[in-house]
């Protein structure tokens, strides 16, 4: 039996964000939030294992209240339980704080084997949050696995695979311990929907709503006063001017283009 | 000398005894038959039975259209279905005469004079019928073989017993004829030559009494064969309701389900339990004939999947007992996922019998209840709104540069243009949609498109996700109460189907038009006219859902005419393009049905292939890629070609 | 309690090379010390790197910290996060820049959380604000915008670097500096390192190249091999795709560029039969030069690009490769 904990983020889709370049903040009106995708392949990698070694799967998502949709989703897809954690004095958090508030979290739930993350957000794109989760917890973590190659339930020890820019590394370690893994490394299942209606309608027999109270946490470690990164100024990403000429296609044509990228010293 | 029936010449007492006896047991065993038969489908409504009886007498003659659209097989049907029932009557009229009539008294007859001799003549002609009906059926079954036909013991049997019967029978009525004289051989004709060989025959009594004893017994036997073989068609054709394309229904009602709180019912097909008893006398009609396997675009293209298997299959574990659907009885997932969902298999069945039903129920049960499904497009309708998995504001890209305005919600307009999801996303479809707003444009049709418009949930019904369809069909619902319109045109034949036909299920009567329709419209009633002439060969792709779901065919074609020098050519049969029910989201191995579907068309060798669904298009042009064929051939929507020969 | 000063930049090294990334970081780190006045230093952990330590005084640095055991041979985030945070409370810089790689992603923040401090991942531009204070810009929501974030209080101010986007500064040997060989003791790891797989001689993955050709819906599947002959074409090149070739299993997904994909800056980007989608878009819009192939007049990649050519790749693909050689 292992307890995997998935950490979940329930983030704007970002593809529909645009930014209010008068205003110098973003506009998140009318953006649907999603499920941060790479944690969709965390919960697949945990139900899998689940799947294999037996267990069970809680899903934990620090998230403002309407996250609940999200969860519902991880339940259907098959984890056990979910746990939001949701209290205005979250709010602001950095990653450093998020992941004190999480790992003070998942040390709630008692007995925990193999935390798993998303490698990042499509929000911030940090990949912080496994790293740091695992040394506050004080313990292994390796981020951009791909696959579990064993786990040894009597010792408690796992072996896994991943792969860096120059080859494939294999690790080993006692459990318990935190990964990331990215889009990609699995196909996350479709969640059930007849699950997904029973997490609709008995949503407190699967989702349990934590707030400050519910965790052992230092005040001045969490929210924006436990964040020691301050955003000072957002501006709208720089575009580069392109030449856009743009011709139909003739051998000339092929000859100009040549010229153009001496001119520009591409070639 | 008076003519009428002579019944029983030349047999003794004890032969008729044993007829009698028969007949008797034969009639048990038939009696039997039945109540195993309704045992196993469970009626419990016998008056919905008598209305389906009133339905389907009404349907007869359609049901024999249907088995004509294939020459051989359908004459081969009609000559001895014909046969049998004059034969059956003409029998039923002896023993009327004899066992009721003559009981009575003697001197009652029916079968007298001249009737007798138009009785005869009818008789004989009947019995020619179905002679060459069952030669024709043999002939087929032993040399033509055709592909979709299996010799199973009693596609055997059955023809060649009543064969039998039929040449036992003219050999009888010859013997008679030889012994007696050659009186009114003008009517008994057949009987008459069958008689010219025995004339100097001896022994003919003996002979003639082994050969009635067969004969008779043939007949006996062959009563309960229209319950213990495929011959129950007969019967159950008209106690089995006729399926439609529209039969699969909800099973629930989630805003229901959510108000009450309770999860207490079944999705799909699990179990053969979930079948009830209409459509297990459906079912057990089915006599794999194979003219859905020959209509089934998937079978045509992999044999994966053959909807008269998926009928036979089910049919089997219902009569063995049986229970899960799609692991015990290997209706196998792969089937499953390669439907089309064109319905044409629906359309085709003699009987209707509707395979899509029972396909669409497993995939509801496997998705539904198991989430599995073989593509990502649920999930992206789900989480954004659109099967392609692209952001949803994306949506409105497609009509940056026209002139295209939102439904206020305080101003009633005229029309709304409902784009879809392929029409606003896919890079080919949306050349459509700007033709058709061009078009509207050009016509000074005044329309407005939603802003909340999002997907419409046909493919998620039709990937087996009711309770997602159902989710996304009271949003949508939710949306046109806000909006005061008069009808609603759309671009893709899949919204269309699924507002005329599935939103009704949750109260929303919409007054929906296709943009075929629409077009149509605008052609009669004189707004589309003098279009510049287009000196093209044009063939024509019907839509399925706008084909088979909606009978929209002659519009298009009456569109295509509408333009000046542009010429049609027919492709004889229609095949899907691969791209319904998922097909445009699920890869398939082997030979691709939009491929072949390309083909068909090809042969012709036209300028341009025209259809009027984005799916279509998309399936088509992706199958010219395939072919390299790209720039050979033109793929076209009916409103991009309207849309240019506007002046 | 000692002031934390002076700028660090931890170098990364494979196997005894240096990577590029970590060079590139030595001319912002040497920008940076400079607007300060304080020194900078780079830390190097490795077994048997005597042959290399002296490189980062080469790229600017004023001190190297090294320590050089066996143990250290591979790279394991648990030994590397306990020897750097050693040597930066010994050294306390305020300023500790680490290379974007996986490596430097996974142990950077490990760090930050064991000293408790701030850090801002995949930065793309540094500055020093008034306050003395290391501005760290980066661009989060896909690249639409740039944030700018400090680290007020916490010191060292921790920031990995997004690889390729700083120019290495040139490499000068006469340049002196001070090199100090340092030893740390550690705790035996609970992670364990069994096995490490060198990838043989495969592709340039795309992030790397400086040519990517990149290929889309519009290219029939038996014509790829026009696009990897377009690629031998030029030296240190790629063949990346877009999205829909990923999702129907035509291309793997290391070769994604875009959102969901990479997100590539290469020197020439040639997109061939790619509609442009926003979200192909915002994975390859910083390339410096994009060449755009498609039949469509009106695909949207024509308004991203340099040089867009309306036709049929199947011509002009042999074509161009043609001219390019006879001319490269």
């Amino acid at each position: 039996m292992l307890n995997m904990v998935v950490g979940v983020k329930w983030v704007p889709d970002t593809a529909d964000v645009k930014f209010d370049p008068a205003k110098g903040t973003l506009i998140r009106e009318g953006v649907e939030s999603i499920i941060n995708p790479p944690d969709l392949n965390a919960i697949e990698l945990a139900l899998s294992i689940k799947e294999k070694y037996g267990g069970k799967v809680y899903v934990i998502s620090m998230s403002p209240p309407a996250a609940l949709k999200g969860l519902k989703i991880a339940i259907a897809m098959g984890a056990d339980k979910a746990i939001l954690l949701t209290d205005r004095r979250f709010a602001g958090a950095d990653t450093l704080a998020t992941s004190y508030t999480l790992a003070m979290a998942i040390r709630k739930i008692g007995s925990y084997d193999i935390i798993i993350f998303g490698e990042e957000t499509i929000d911030s794109a940090t990949g912080h949050v496994g790293p740091e989760v695992g040394e506050i917890l004080g313990i292994s973590h390796v981020s951009y696995i791909k696959r579990i190659l064993n786990i040894d339930l009597t010792s408690k020890i796992i072996e896994l695979e991943r792969e860096v820019e120059n080859g494939v590394e294999v690790y080993k370690s006692k459990l318990p311990i935190v990964v990331s893994v990215g889009v990609g490394v699995n196909n996350p299942r479709y969640p059930i929907p007849i699950r997904r209606l029973h997490a609709e309608i008995e949503t407190d027999k699967y989702i349990e709503i934590w707030g400050l109270s519910n965790i052992d946490a230092e005040l001045d470690r969490i929210g924006l006063q436990g964040s020691p990164t301050r955003v000072i100024k957002i501006i709208a990403a720089p575009t580069v001017q392109r030449r856009m000429e743009v011709f139909q296609y003739s051998k000339e044509v092929l000859n100009l283009m040549v010229k153009r990228l001496r001119e520009c010293e591409v070639l | 000398m008076i003519i009428q029936r002579e019944h029983f010449i030349m047999v003794p007492e004890w032969a008729i005894l044993i007829l009698y006896i028969s007949v008797v047991f034969s009639l048990i065993f038939t009696l039997y038959g039945v109540y195993r038969r309704f045992s196993i489908y469970r009626i419990h409504n016998y008056g919905l039975l008598l209305s389906t009886l009133r339905k389907k007498t009404s349907l007869v003659l359609q049901s024999e259209l249907r088995l004509l659209r294939e020459r051989y097989g359908g004459l081969m049907h009609t000559l001895i279905v014909v046969g049998l029932a004059i034969l059956a009557v003409g029998t039923f009229l002896v023993f009327f005469e004899y066992d009721i009539l003559m009981r009575v008294n003697p001197n009652y007859r029916i079968l007298t004079g001249s009737i007798y001799l138009v009785y005869e003549f009818i008789l004989d002609l009947a019995g020619g019928l179905l002679l060459v009906g069952l030669i024709m059926v043999i002939i087929r079954r032993i040399i033509f073989k055709p592909n979709r036909l299996e010799n199973r013991v009693e596609d055997i049997i059955v023809p060649f017993l009543l064969l039998y019967g039929g040449l036992s029978g003219f050999i009888l009525e010859g013997l008679r004829i030889a012994t007696k004289g050659l009186q009114h051989t003008q009517s008994s004709f057949i009987g008459y030559i069958f008689s010219i060989s025995f004339l100097n025959m001896n022994n003919i009594e003996k002979i003639y009494l082994a050969i009635w004893i067969s004969h008779a017994l043939t007949l006996v036997v062959t009563l309960p064969l229209f319950i213990y073989s495929k011959l129950r068609h007969f019967p159950l054709f008209f106690i089995s309701p006729p399926y439609s394309v529209y039969e699969f229904k909800p099973s629930f009602n989630l805003s229901e389900v959510l108000k009450s709180k309770k999860i207490d019912f079944k999705v799909g097909l699990e179990s053969i339990d979930a079948l009830n008893w209409s459509q297990r006398v459906n079912i057990d009609a089915c006599v794999n004939c194979g003219r859905c396997q020959d209509a089934c675009p998937a079978y045509r293209a992999n044999i994966v999947l053959s909807p008269k298997a998926i009928i036979q299959k089910l049919r089997e574990s219902m009569v063995k007992g049986i229970c899960n659907v799609v692991t015990d009885l290997a209706l196998h997932e792969s089937e499953i996922w390669a439907c089309t969902t064109c319905g044409e298999c629906v359309i085709t069945c003699p009987i209707f019998i509707n395979p899509l039903n029972y396909i669409l129920e497993s995939r509801r049960y496997l998705v539904t209840n198991l989430g599995k499904v073989p593509t990502s497009a649920l999930f992206n309708i789900m989480v954004r709104g659109n099967p392609y998995g692209l952001p949803r504001s994306d949506r409105r890209n497609w009509m940056r540069d026209l002139n295209v305005n939102y439904a206020k919600e305080d101003e009633e307009v005229e029309l709304i243009l409902w784009i879809g999801c392929a029409g606003a996303y896919d890079s080919r479809a949306q050349k459509i949609a700007k033709s058709l707003v061009l078009l509207l444009n050009k016509l000074n049709v005044k329309f407005a498109v939603l802003k909340e418009e999002e997907c419409c949930g046909e493919l998620a019904r039709r990937l087996g996700d009711e309770i997602l369809f159902q989710e996304i069909a009271e949003r949508n619902i939710e949306t046109f109460r806000k909006y005061r319109f008069k009808q609603i045109v759309t671009l893709c034949p899949h919204c269309y189907n699924t507002f005329r036909n599935d939103y009704p299920d949750f109260n929303m009567k919409l007054n929906v038009k296709s943009h075929v329709e629409l077009i149509y419209d605008l052609v009669v009633n004189g707004k589309i006219r003098a279009l510049s002439p287009l000196n093209k060969i044009v063939a024509y792709h019907d839509p399925c859902y706008l084909r088979n779901y909606n009978e929209i065919l002659i519009e298009s074609r009456k569109i295509l005419k509408s333009i000046p020098e542009l010429r049609t050519v027919e492709i004889s049969k229609h095949f899907c393009c691969g791209g319904g029910g998922g097909g445009n989201w699920i890869e398939s191995e082997g030979v691709r049905i939009n491929v072949q579907r390309l083909e068909d068309f090809i042969r012709d060798n036209p300028d341009i292939i025209a259809t009027a669904c984005p799916y279509c298009v998309s399936m088509f042009e992706d199958a010219l890629k395939l072919k390299d064929l790209e720039g050979k051939f033109e793929i076209k929507d009916l409103c991009e070609i309207v849309c240019s020969g506007l002046r | 309690m000692v002031e934390f000063s002076g700028v660090c930049v931890y170098i990364e090294q494979r196997r005894g090379i240096i990577q590029e990334a970590s060079l590139q970081l030595l001319g912002e780190g040497r920008r940076l010390a400079d607007k300060l006045n304080v020194n900078l230093m780079a830390f190097m952990i490795g077994y048997d790197i005597n042959s290399i330590i002296n490189e980062p005084i080469y790229y600017g640095a004023d001190r190297v910290v090294y320590i050089d055991d066996e143990i250290y041979r591979y790279y394991n985030v648990e030994v590397y996060t306990q020897v750097l945070v050693e040597l930066l409370l010994k050294y306390r810089p305020e300023i500790f820049l680490v290379a974007g790689t996986k490596y430097g992603r996974e142990l950077a923040p490990s760090i930050a959380a064991r000293l408790e401090t701030g850090i801002t991942a995949d930065c793309t531009g540094f500055d020093i604000d008034e306050s003395r204070n290391l501005v760290q810009i980066r661009p989060p929501f896909g690249g639409r915008v740039l944030a700018y974030i400090i680290t007020p209080i916490k010191r060292p101010q921790i920031a990995t670097a997004r690889p390729n986007v700083f120019p290495a500064p040139k490499r000068n040997i006469d340049r002196k500096g001070e090199v100090i060989c340092e030893n740390v003791s550690i705790k035996k790891p609970r992670l364990e390192l069994v096995e490490f797989k060198e990838s043989g001689d495969k592709e340039l993955p795309i992030e790397k190249a400086e040519v990517i050709i990149a290929i889309g819906r519009g290219l029939s599947k038996s014509d790829y091999h026009l696009a990897y002959e377009l690629c031998k074409v030029f030296s240190n090149s790629a063949v990346g795709c877009s999205r829909p070739l990923v999702d129907q299993g035509l291309m793997p997904r290391s070769k994604q560029v875009g959102q969901t994909g990479k997100t590539v800056r290469p020197k020439l980007y040639i997109a061939i039969g790619i509609s442009g989608a926003v979200q192909h878009i915002a994975g390859m819009k910083d390339s410096r030069y994009v060449i755009a192939i498609n039949k469509d007049p009106n695909a949207e990649i024509f308004k991203f690009c340099d040089f867009g050519i309306v036709g049929d790749y199947k011509e002009i693909i042999p074509e161009l490769i043609k001219v390019l050689r006879s001319k490269h």
